[in-house]
């Protein structure tokens, strides 16, 4: 190794009195992409801002950051500044909350240009913006956009673009993808890794995906407490970890390839104001012993000769594999799925345009879910997945508000638009919602048990049973009786969402909708959740409809899966049989860009053309074919009836898988049939 | 089922959730404060005439506006009757007024607003209509068209007149809140699951508005006070030969540079009052504050 790029020598970061990093060392050479992972609370966040300079005031920070031999702490505002762009830049979480909605992108990535450079020619600027624009894949004419006029993944390429403008020395992207979908989230990172390979600028890649990290990455650090408790070679880290919690870490991970079960990290992930003195991941830890508690273990070379492997452990060495133990398989005895609870039926949703606040009236609509339908039978689960904006919240939302739409809506059998108004009232109860954000679903002045006897008290439950059952619903979920008494903001993420599922639970409802089970979880606490989740599928029987983007949660949980691209279905079927043999191109493309924790395995690449055109989907025929492949390399007169003919749902030689596709479904020979005239 | 057993006096606490509310309100210094000296000056304004020699109708014709003395402690008014006394039946009469006026157009607007808001639809414009129209029409027009009725009626007629005044713009910040509150997870979890308007109301928006509300009703005491005030001193309020702080102030306002204590006795006892109910009103915001996340 030659001269560092990036040398962070016993670096703190306090906030008052919270300590949010502890003594970190980094050394980073240059042109080497550096992951770093840790769950919320790790000082990830503090760190990254300390290196690029912009920790908020009444942050204190202490100890060595050198960038190419410059030392950035004590450095004045100025001369930090002087140095972002050039020397370090950094790529944020939200491109939209970063990028000015009054100007349009091409002159936010000419800022920076023309800050460092003041002689720098109007033509010379728009020259270097065409370059950039053309490195992180957009075309020139988006220069001319709004940011909110671009989809995400768009606005992150130009978040790219903006950072990689002065080709700095070091590029720093925190949680670059974290609120892209998936298939956007490979391209992103692809476009990162072009950028950092076209200018030979080092990358630290932080998050909290093991699995955006282990495609990516050379070396891996792992943090937790405000330290560095791992570090190592990718390959190294993944395949041999020491640090127990690092072990955790990859277990409770759901793995796309396989239906492993998953190993939770029990507790919560620690608060920097309250750290307890020793190693901070000790009350974790199912290896601590006395010593753990006492003194902070030091990052320290695995072996003599092995200088590249840190790990920060007194146990090193003494603890095997075994410390979070993945438990034999499940083989529950489930029954087969009875009569259908839920039948949705050619459901079409559109959502009106208002014209603005002044005229009342509509502007246009959006066809949000056309022509959709899903049967949940008792006993299995069926996921809905797609990425945002595919339809499935509203589909799901359908269920609950009711608002007329055309298609049907079968509870139990009954149809809910014919039913008259109790009866209704009775079967919308029998469904329970687990709504995504648990923060947004709890009345921050109820207690716990309040709200989680809510159900109950509409329902005309005596108080008496009521309180065995709201006593019985937190236990289940994995809850103490006395977390009754608190307000849901003295609970952790984990315990709220927990909460809301034992607030679904407790009217013992037929069928459980579960709106993103696990987005914004800590991966430890997520596996604690999806393990809760898969225990009650198999002891209780529970009955659910899991509407996700994630397709490792549904590998997990669900038993048939159902794929939803721009408001339509594209392909069903058994979630073995779909793992293994993908047949629409969206749902392989889906498949393909799920990052998998390992580093040996092949790097998603990116099937499904980027959604970089402004096109507006079109009303006829398939509206995935501009970013099809198959569409792509298909001859006129196949492009023609994708453009004209919607596809619809047929079967195929495998009797549980439906697929909407002109070009990939095989039927059966005695089931082929032109596809029909549909007028739209 | 032992488990259960266990945890049954915790639940029993919680499904009452205002239980904590009460106790950490019991606990605030500040709600010490403030109760006493409301409770104070209300024995005060109770017993007190019963104490005083004078009463406040007394003409003593040996005191012609004569400042404070061990004879009239707050000294007399030009026709010679006693301040003390005076500001003693004023303060009774102007507390009663104001918390009876102020709970009454704050629960009025909760009311208001909240069905306005869950409701919507032609309900929510029809209630908006007339908080609209209830704001344009000249409010002191209206009284003095009531004013025969006010009169016979007495107190508890003028306070709901003065309640009838203040409620409508809190109305529509309710609504406003409301319609946002309806958005959240919470409600529509509670309207999924077949909850009445009345409950969510309850339940829902109320507790989440409440520091709001509490505060709308420290602020209306003391805005109650002063329209009865106002009121009194065009002679459509209080009248004579009843006194109240308002046309206390009224009448000695004029003087207050000759012969201050005619205005800063009332004064002082409308500033004091107004103060202990804020205190009040502030240590109970607090304690509900610090039931839910703050912020």
């Amino acid at each position: 190794m030659g001269e560092p790029l990036l040398d962070v020598t016993d670096l703190h970061v306090r906030f008052g009195e919270a300590s949010a990093v502890r003594g970190v060392d980094l050394r980073m050479s240059p042109g080497e992409v550096v992951g770093l992972v840790g769950e919320s609370g790790a000082g990830k966040s503090a760190f990254v801002c300390g290196v690029v300079g912009l920790l908020p005031r009444g942050a204190t920070m202490t100890g060595s950051v050198r960038l190419d031999r410059t030392e950035l702490v004590g450095l004045d505002d100025r001369a930090v500044s002087a140095l972002r762009g050039p020397g370090v830049a950094m790529v944020f979480q939200d491109p939209l909350s970063v990028l000015n909605p009054l100007r349009r992108v091409g002159t936010l990535v000419a800022e920076p240009l023309h800050l460092h450079d003041r002689s720098l020619s109007r033509h010379g600027a728009a020259t270097r913006v065409d370059e950039l624009f053309h490195l992180v894949g957009l075309p020139s004419g988006a220069q001319q956009a709004f940011a909110h006029e671009l989809s995400g993944g768009m606005r992150q390429r130009v978040g790219i673009a903006v950072a990689m403008a002065c080709s700095p020395r070091l590029l720093v992207a925190d949680e670059p993808t974290t609120s892209l979908d998936v298939t956007v989230q490979a391209q992103v990172l692809d476009v990162l890794d072009t950028a950092r390979q076209a200018s030979g600028a080092g990358l630290l890649l932080v998050s909290h995906d093991l699995g955006v990290v282990a495609g990516w990455a050379d070396r891996v650090a792992v943090m937790y407490g405000g330290r560095i408790v791992e570090q190592a070679q990718a390959d190294d880290l993944f395949a041999s970890p020491q640090m127990p919690y690092t072990t955790g870490l990859l277990r409770a991970v759901p793995d796309p390839r396989e239906a492993r079960r998953l190993v939770p990290v029990p507790g919560d992930p620690p608060v920097a104001a309250y750290l307890a003195p020793g190693c901070a991941f000790a009350p974790r830890c199912p290896a601590a012993q006395r010593r753990c508690t006492r003194t902070d273990p030091p990052l320290a070379p695995l072996g003599t000769d092995d200088t590249s492997h840190l790990v920060a452990c007194w146990r090193t060495g003494e603890i095997g594999d075994d410390v979070f133990a993945v438990p034999p398989p499940r083989e529950p005895q489930r029954p087969a799925p009875g009569e259908p609870v839920l039948e949705i039926r050619d459901l079409h949703v559109t959502h009106r345009l208002d014209a603005g606040v002044w005229r009342r009236g509509r502007r246009g609509q959006v066809v949000a879910v056309d022509d959709v339908s899903v049967t949940v039978r008792r006993g299995e689960i069926v996921a809905l997945v797609g990425e945002s904006g595919a339809g499935k919240t509203s589909t799901v939302e359908h269920i609950f508000d009711g608002t007329p739409s055309p298609g049907t809506v079968r509870v139990l059998g009954q149809d809910l638009a014919q039913a008259a108004r109790p009866e209704r009232r009775r079967l919308r109860r029998t469904v329970q919602l687990v709504a995504q954000d648990a923060t947004d679903a709890l009345n921050p002045r109820m207690t716990v048990g309040a709200a989680i006897a809510e159900p109950l008290v509409l329902a005309r439950v005596p108080r008496p049973e009521r309180h065995d059952r709201v006593a019985e619903a937190l236990t289940t979920v994995g809850l103490h009786g006395s977390d009754a008494t608190a307000y849901p903001h003295q609970l952790s993420g984990g315990q709220r969402r927990r909460v809301t599922v034992a607030r679904a639970l407790v009217t013992n409802p037929e069928l459980v909708v579960l709106d993103e089970p696990v987005a914004g979880l800590d991966v430890s606490v997520a596996a604690g959740l999806l393990e809760l989740l898969a225990d009650l599928r198999d002891t209780r029987g529970l009955t659910a409809l899991v509407v996700t983007h994630d397709l490792a949660v549904v590998r997990h949980l669900a038993d048939r899966v159902a794929v939803m691209a721009v408001g339509r279905l594209v392909e069903e079927a058994s979630t073995e049989a779909l793992f293994t043999a993908p047949t629409h191109p969206y749902t392989r493309a889906l498949l393909a860009a799920v990052p998998v924790p390992d580093p040996t395995a092949p790097r998603p690449a990116a099937s499904f053309a980027p959604d970089t055109e402004w096109t507006t989907p079109t009303t006829t025929g398939c509206r995935l074919a501009p970013r099809c492949p198959l569409f792509a390399n298909a001859d006129p007169d196949q492009q023609t009836l994708c453009r004209t003919q919607p596809p619809s749902l047929v079967a195929t030689h495998d009797p549980t898988r439906t697929v909407a596709c002109h070009w990939c479904s095989t039927p059966p020979d005695d089931l082929v049939q032109p596809p029909q005239d549909q007028s739209t | 089922m032992t488990t259960t057993n266990d945890v049954r006096p915790l639940l029993a606490s919680v499904i009452r959730p205002s239980g904590g509310v009460w106790s950490r309100v019991l606990t605030s210094r500040q709600a010490w404060v403030g109760a006493t000296m409301l409770l104070t000056l209300a024995l005060w304004a109770l017993v007190g005439p019963a104490l005083h020699p004078w009463d406040a109708t007394y003409v003593d014709l040996a005191a012609f506006g004569q400042g404070p003395s061990t004879r009239h402690w707050f000294g007399t008014n030009d026709i010679g009757q006693d301040v003390y006394a005076q500001v003693l039946v004023g303060l009774r009469k102007s507390l009663l007024v104001g918390l009876v006026a102020a709970p009454v157009a704050t629960g009025l607007a909760a009311v208001v607003g909240a069905v306005a808001g869950l409701a919507g639809g032609w309900v929510d414009r029809a209630l908006m209509a007339a908080v609209d129209l209830m704001l344009v029409i000249p409010a002191f027009y209206l009284l003095v068209l009531c004013s025969p009725v006010l009169a016979r009626a007495g107190w508890p007629a003028l306070a709901l007149a003065i309640a009838a005044l203040m409620w409508m713009v809190m109305a529509r910040v309710v609504r406003g809140q409301t319609r946002s509150l309806r958005e959240r997870g919470f409600v529509r979890a509670a309207c999924f699951s077949g909850a009445p308007l009345w409950w969510v109301a309850v339940r829902h928006v109320w507790p989440n508005l409440a520091s709001l509300l509490v505060a709308d009703v420290t602020v209306g005491v003391g805005t109650a006070v002063l329209m009865e005030a106002t009121m009194s001193y065009f002679g459509i309020g209080v009248r004579v030969p009843d006194v109240s702080l308002g046309t206390l102030l009224a009448a000695g306002g004029p003087a207050a540079a000759t012969r201050p204590w005619l205005f800063f006795f009332p004064a002082l006892a409308l500033v004091v009052a107004v103060c202990a109910v804020s205190l009040v009103g502030d240590a109970v915001r607090d304690a509900i504050d610090a039931g839910g996340a703050r912020g």
